[in-house]
């Protein structure tokens, strides 16, 4: 899925959780943390150059960061920052709510290497074409663009 | 080491004969031919549905929905070997669900199991490296916490 879907599904399910005013106040952690994971992306578009536009991205395209790896690093860093003396309980439960969720929802929606480096088994839920995709994948953002703009109001 | 070893020839047939006991009864229930994945793609739902509840301190539903979270991981299994679809691609689905449930339900009550998560992905990572698998049952052990502060404070 596309950071900007990402971003969007994460502070709607923020503001289940936290109430729509917390989400607000929450609302740069989540941006951060909801997009920050797909940098690892960065360097499967160089390598590839315009060749992405017809490869999309697949299990290829995933560092560990995307996958079991990434989610036991970061649960580790952000244990060490709930030690830390100076720390908002609140922007910290918002970072690892977007962190999980944005795994979760690539892990969902796409193919992945998830034990990857200790396997590189390929997984994917669902065999949809990749047109059908692109299709969910623009209305999903649509429909959670709104829900976004509907809880900021 | 010797003395180790023997006590794990001791222990380890007990966990078998416990095993073997609940998948016999489990392949006498009429389960339906599901797609193993779909299960494990379910309970991570219904693990954002509790992280929900429990965030929002609606605790009783939360239970019953941890509960099924739990069911749905014991399932899949059991489903997978009794219509013979087990895979390592299954297998790699199930093992990365439970981790980014782990990760999800242990999310509202921070301290210390979220800690505990943290400390389960080292032990998960050891194992995966030796060809093991070797996983803290954390919600088992926060569905049994759950259940006593809410029915037996």
């Amino acid at each position: 899925m596309n950071f900007i879907f990402h971003f969007f599904f994460n502070f709607a399910v923020a503001s289940l959780c936290f109430g729509p005013i917390e989400a607000k106040r929450a609302v740069l952690p989540i941006a951060i943390f909801s997009t920050i994971i797909d940098i690892d992306h960065v360097r499967y578009i160089i390598k590839e150059g315009l060749g992405i536009l017809k490869k999309r991205f697949g299990a290829k395209s995933r560092t560990i960061f995307h996958d079991f790896l990434g989610l036991a690093i970061f649960s580790w860093i952000f244990s060490i920052i709930f030690f830390l003396p100076y720390r908002a309980f609140l922007f910290l439960e918002a970072s690892i709510l977007s962190v999980i969720l944005h795994l979760t929802v690539d892990f969902l929606a796409g193919k992945a290497y998830p034990l990857q480096p200790f396997s590189f088994v390929e997984t994917g839920f669902f065999t949809i074409s990749a047109r059908a995709k692109i299709l969910l994948e623009i209305s999903m953002t649509v429909a959670f663009g709104g829900v976004f703009i509907l809880l900021w109001l | 080491m010797n003395r180790r070893a023997n006590k794990r020839r001791r222990i380890l047939p007990l966990f078998d004969s416990i095993r073997d006991f609940y998948e016999r009864a489990a392949n006498r229930l009429p389960l339906p031919n599901v797609s193993p994945n779909l299960l494990s793609g379910a309970s991570l739902f219904l693990s954002i549905a509790f992280m929900v509840m429990a965030f929002r301190r609606a605790f009783v539903p939360a239970i019953a929905v941890l509960g099924l979270v739990f069911l749905l991981d014991a399932l899949d299994g059991i489903v997978a070997r009794k219509y013979s679809r087990e895979s390592e691609k299954g297998a790699a689905i199930d093992f990365f669900t439970d981790r980014l449930s782990e990760g999800i339900v242990t999310l509202p009550f921070f301290f210390p199991w979220f800690i505990l998560f943290g400390l389960n992905n080292l032990v998960s990572i050891i194992g995966l490296a030796k060809k093991r698998h070797t996983v803290i049952p954390i919600r088992l052990f926060l569905l049994i916490w759950l259940v006593r502060e809410e029915f037996f404070p």
